[in-house]
């Protein structure tokens, strides 16, 4: 995994995500999900070519139900992008980099 | 750092092959790329016993983009077995010393208009094509040794991804546009410019070989979505708890649809498998060309 992505909890999803400024792009996985896997190392390639803009966090919806509940998380992978701790987007299955790097653009480039 | 493959010795060449071949007997393997959990992993993250691919780059001269298109056709090729050996097969393909500075570029090329995998046959809109050739172009200019900005990336990017919103969603139209978006990095730079052209590409031409063949359209998945997601509404509507097999219920209420989408399930598995080989094919060819190399002593 990327120095840049970190993995987060139902405990610190406050800490990390709803209560910090600037954009957070959240992934929703699980284990048992291979798209989720194989979504992986694009999110880490985007992590590190946005590591000044956007920070890119990574939460187990199995081990974190109040997070996935609270979203309404209802697939996998389910990436939703939060801006001062506020929902903005969010992008369903597995795409490539270009569509999260587009989704990232609109919010890093004034 | 550029490092020529297998950082130009023979013998790094071959420990990289023998640890593979012992990797095999030991059959430890995880389906996912760039994993290593300290006992199983992917291909490259076995080869590795980390998921670092700097090291992947100072421990054998060879480019990340290639990493990540190894573990992921690895992870999604027909078999266990077939994704192995392609993986052995295109490692021992490398020549020792082979410059893979451009190859990443040289394989988006023949994903996207070479012969016979590019996409040029397939594309029905006039403009998809003309952004098709201008991403190629780009590449082009890195395999003939110049650079293209970044600049120029973004503004193919956004070209070519507000082509592919302009068309119908799950049409082989839109799976050709996202195709032509995920060529539009560099892949000295994007590890993962390979690996995703490659999966959207085998994505895009299997789904147009489904359609040459059945004429099944992104309609007829709209059309199943919906009849599956009726017959799971009536099945909770009677009462039902728990798990609901949708498809149990298609084969009992609705046999000739469930005989169509077992048929198209079919041929889908079997045009991608088709399609992977191409691709895997297309690596070997391309790998095994790579120049630069060190003429063995």
């Amino acid at each position: 995994m990327s120095q840049h992505v970190k993995n987060i909890t139902d405990s610190t999803f406050n800490d990390e995500v709803t209560g910090t400024s600037g954009p957070v792009l959240v992934d929703f996985w699980a284990e048992w999900c291979g798209p989720c896997k194989a979504l992986a190392p694009v999110l880490n390639d985007i992590a590190d070519d946005y590591v000044d803009a956007v920070r890119i966090r990574k939460i187990n919806a199995d081990e974190n139900k109040e997070a996935s509940g609270r979203y309404n998380v209802r697939g996998l992978p389910t990436m939703i992008l939060f801006v001062d701790g506020e929902e903005k987007e969010r992008i369903l299955g597995l795409v490539s980099k270009t569509r999260i790097a587009a989704l990232l653009d609109r919010y890093v480039e004034g | 750092m550029y490092s020529p493959a297998y950082l130009g010795d023979a013998l790094c060449k071959r420990q990289v092959l023998e640890r593979l071949l012992s990797l095999q007997k030991a059959d430890t393997w995880a389906m996912r790329p760039i994993y290593w959990d300290g006992r199983t992993g992917s291909l490259v993250g076995s080869l590795l016993q980390g998921e670092n691919l700097d090291e992947w780059e100072r421990l054998f001269g060879l480019p990340k983009w290639l990493a990540l298109a190894i573990d992921n056709l690895f992870a999604s090729g027909p078999d266990l077995k077939a994704g192995l050996e392609f993986g052995i097969a295109l490692l021992d393909a490398i020549p020792v010393g082979a410059d893979m500075r451009t190859v990443g570029s040289r394989v988006v090329i023949e994903l996207l208009e070479g012969l016979p995998c590019g996409l040029l046959p397939i594309v029905s809109m006039h403009a998809m094509t003309e952004t098709l050739i201008s991403v190629s172009s780009l590449h082009r200019r890195i395999t003939d040794g110049g650079d293209v900005d970044a600049a120029e990336w973004r503004a193919v990017r956004r070209r070519a991804v507000a082509q592919t919103d302009a068309v119908e969603r799950g049409s082989v139209d839109a799976d050709v546009g996202a195709c032509i978006e995920a060529a539009t990095w560099d892949p000295r730079t994007s590890r993962t410019a390979v690996s995703d052209t490659g999966r959207v590409w085998i994505k895009a031409t299997s789904d147009a070989e489904v359609a040459r063949q059945s004429g099944w359209c992104a309609h007829d998945d709209e059309r199943m979505k919906a009849l599956l997601d009726r017959l799971h509404a009536d099945a909770k509507a009677a009462g039902a708890t728990g798990f609901i097999d949708v498809f149990k219920l298609l084969d009992e209420k609705h046999p000739e649809e469930a005989r169509q989408l077992k048929a198209h399930i079919a041929l889908e598995h079997a045009c991608r498998g088709a399609q992977w080989r191409k691709i895997t094919d297309l690596l070997l060819r391309v790998a095994t060309e790579a120049g630069g190399a060190v003429k063995a002593a």
